[in-house]
């Protein structure tokens, strides 16, 4: 072995290839089934939402108690509730603020539970054997009975349920990034980059967060829709969105009354929020797929 | 002679299933300037332990109960102390045996090259780039610039060593501890990479400690070899003469374990027996129940490492062995009397 055959050595064929372009995120997107169904099924409920006051074409709280009840017309498409309120608004107002709520009330667990899953299983120790016993108590609990039980004491309403989820939903969060960050600390690069001298909050953020993340924003999807799936409930139970402000678990209940002679009133919204389940559903299956090497 | 990097008596403690034992027991090690060690055993000897302990990179599990680390003059490190800001990260790098493992799966490697440069050697983004592309085109990576955007996963095995061992470059240590970094690739890789190595040690100066089980390797690398087993240095001296004349029955009946090439009608041969559970050391020199040549004495107490040349042997030589004396006798070696030996009742 001498220094010819060294840092010139002939390479194999395959170093030798031509380095194929990686094909980009989009381009891998478009050919993960999942992905687009999910992306595009959320797009167009998302879209509807947002342009509820384009083409809403009354007011969701509008009463009109000469035109109760009505089925489907040219003038109310999904017809009228008890209140000769439009149906069709109500329904694109109700997953304006559905969405809205799922959205903003998994942005703290999911922020707040990945960054201290990631810390705990980085440093261990002590911190990790505390937060990781609280996490246990609070998954000992059943989910909508704790739920419900912190609306009720916190108060009702979107706040009540922002609250709530704050204090409970991280802990899925902070354990599945924890066992991710328990992955990246077992590997060589972890090693490689502290024997480099790198601070450990860079390492912490720069090379394991990125690593133990990419689990948690694939929950973020389901997650979101159990929360939708929570508001409604509580809505239905009266906890959640107060009247007369649009929301689909109110107007479930609402038309539980009139399921006999007018089961539209709760079968529209109740097919919205198994849309809205759908699509978001698949969207995070998509990602999880795109995440997987090829 | 000065000595680039000096271990003393090293002792690293590990623990597992609510005991203890020592994975590394009081080994001192000595590398002079620009000279390179290799330290072999089986699994399960210490040998990497005790590279991770000398860079302070320990598992969890594992603790340094006593020992020094100097670098050129300088100590390091001081017994369990442990501390981010290490000076030893400055002087010590780490090459891994896996290359897929040991570098982020989520960065490409011209950033993980550039990284260190730019946030603890202090230089400006484009000035770490420029560095990184350097060491990649010191390491042999062909059109850097292009490879620099590559993730791990993109490269073939060879490469992604490279990138490695331009990851290890990129603190400007030292030494290179090389953690069995050739033995995940095919031997020609392998033998580009070792050439790669032996390049750096004479371009660049650096020291390299190569732990290794492959006694091959060593000799083509090597001017000192160290033998581990159940985590103590059994015998040391120049590479060469230690495996021309093995004075330790472990070295022995480990070089007849090896397939030689040159002498295909002779069959390697098992070291009979198995490496000792650490938790149940025999008393004594840990290898007697498996050793040819072991007597009462052996299992007396313990047996330190002796300086025994240079008499026959040569200069430099040290064994941990009572009677390494018998090995002179003649070429046959220990391990011609393997199957009479009278084999210790296994631990326990």
């Amino acid at each position: 072995m001498s220094a010819t055959a060294a840092a010139g050595a002939p390479l194999t064929d395959d170093d030798q290839a031509p380095i194929s372009s990686r094909p980009s995120f989009a381009a891998r997107a478009a050919r993960t089934p999942a992905f687009v169904a999910g992306a595009s099924l959320t797009a167009a409920l998302v879209l509807l939402a947002v342009l509820a006051p384009v083409i809403g074409r009354y007011s969701p709280v509008q009463q009109n108690l000469l035109a109760t009840l009505q089925g489907p017309s040219a003038a109310h498409w999904l017809g009228t509730d008890e209140f000769g309120r439009d149906v069709w608004s109500r329904l694109l107002y109700g997953g304006r603020t559905d969405l809205q709520v799922g959205v903003l009330a998994v942005l703290f667990p999911f922020v707040f539970g990945s960054l201290l899953g990631t810390l705990c299983g980085y440093l261990g120790g002590w911190l990790d054997g505390i937060v990781m016993r609280v996490v246990d108590v609070v998954l000992a609990f059943p989910f909508y009975v704790l739920i419900i039980a912190l609306v009720f004491f916190v108060g009702e309403g979107t706040h009540g349920i922002f609250i709530a989820f704050a204090l409970t939903d991280w802990v899925v969060y902070a354990r599945t990034t924890r066992g991710a960050a328990l992955v990246a600390v077992s590997q060589d690069w972890v090693a490689a980059a502290e024997g480099g001298g790198l601070s450990r909050s860079r390492v912490l953020f720069r090379h394991v967060l990125p690593n133990t993340i990419s689990q948690a924003i694939v929950y973020v999807m389901s997650d979101i829709v159990l929360v939708i799936l929570a508001v409604v409930t509580l809505g239905y139970l009266g906890l959640g969105i107060q009247p007369p402000a649009p929301d689909w678990g109110a107007m479930i209940s609402d038309g539980q009354a009139f399921i006999t002679v007018h089961p539209w009133l709760s079968i529209i919204p109740g097919i919205a929020v198994i849309l809205v389940g759908v699509g978001l559903s698949l969207l995070g299956d998509g990602l999880a797929d795109l995440q997987r090497p090829q | 002679m000065s000595s680039l990097l000096e271990v003393s008596d090293l002792t690293v403690e590990v623990r597992r299933h609510h005991q203890r034992f020592r994975a590394v027991d009081g080994v001192s090690l000595r590398l002079p300037d620009g000279g390179s060690l290799g330290i072999v055993g089986e699994s399960g000897s210490g040998k990497s332990m005790t590279l991770r302990a000398i860079m302070g990179l320990l598992p969890r599990t594992a603790t340094v109960r006593a020992g020094t680390v100097q670098v050129a003059g300088e100590l390091v490190a001081d017994g369990g102390e442990r501390s981010s800001g290490d000076r030893r990260r400055q002087r010590l790098a780490m090459v891994f045996q896996d290359a897929l493992s040991a570098l982020n799966p989520v960065m490409t490697v011209g950033a993980q090259v550039a990284e260190a440069p730019r946030r603890v050697g202090g230089l400006s983004a484009r000035a770490a780039r420029e560095r990184a592309l350097g060491l990649l085109r010191t390491v042999g990576i062909p059109d850097p610039a292009r490879r620099y955007d590559s993730y791990p996963h993109e490269l073939s095995g060879g490469l992604r060593q490279r990138v490695m061992i331009a990851l290890a470059l990129s603190t400007d240590p030292a030494v290179l501890l090389c953690d069995e970094p050739t033995t995940a690739l095919d031997v020609t890789i392998q033998a580009q990479i070792l050439g790669l190595l032996q390049d750096l040690r004479a371009a660049q100066g650096l020291g390299i400690v190569f732990v290794t089980h492959d006694l091959g390797v060593v000799g083509q690398i090597c001017d000192e070899i160290a033998v581990m087993y159940a985590g103590r240095i059994v015998e040391t001296g120049p590479v060469g003469a230690v495996l021309d004349a093995p004075r330790h029955p472990y070295t022995a009946a480990l070089l007849a374990s090896a397939v030689d090439v040159d002498d295909v009608g002779r069959m390697p041969q098992a070291i009979p027996g198995e490496v000792p559970d650490p938790l149940r050391l025999p008393p004594g020199c840990p290898f007697q129940p498996r050793c040819p040549l072991a007597q009462p004495d052996c299992a007396a107490g313990p047996i330190s490492l002796r300086d025994i040349g240079p008499g026959d042997v040569g200069p430099g030589r040290s064994v941990a062995c009572l009677h390494y004396d018998a090995l002179a006798a003649g070429p046959a070696g220990p391990t011609g009397s393997a199957g009479a030996a009278p084999m210790g009742p296994e631990h326990g």
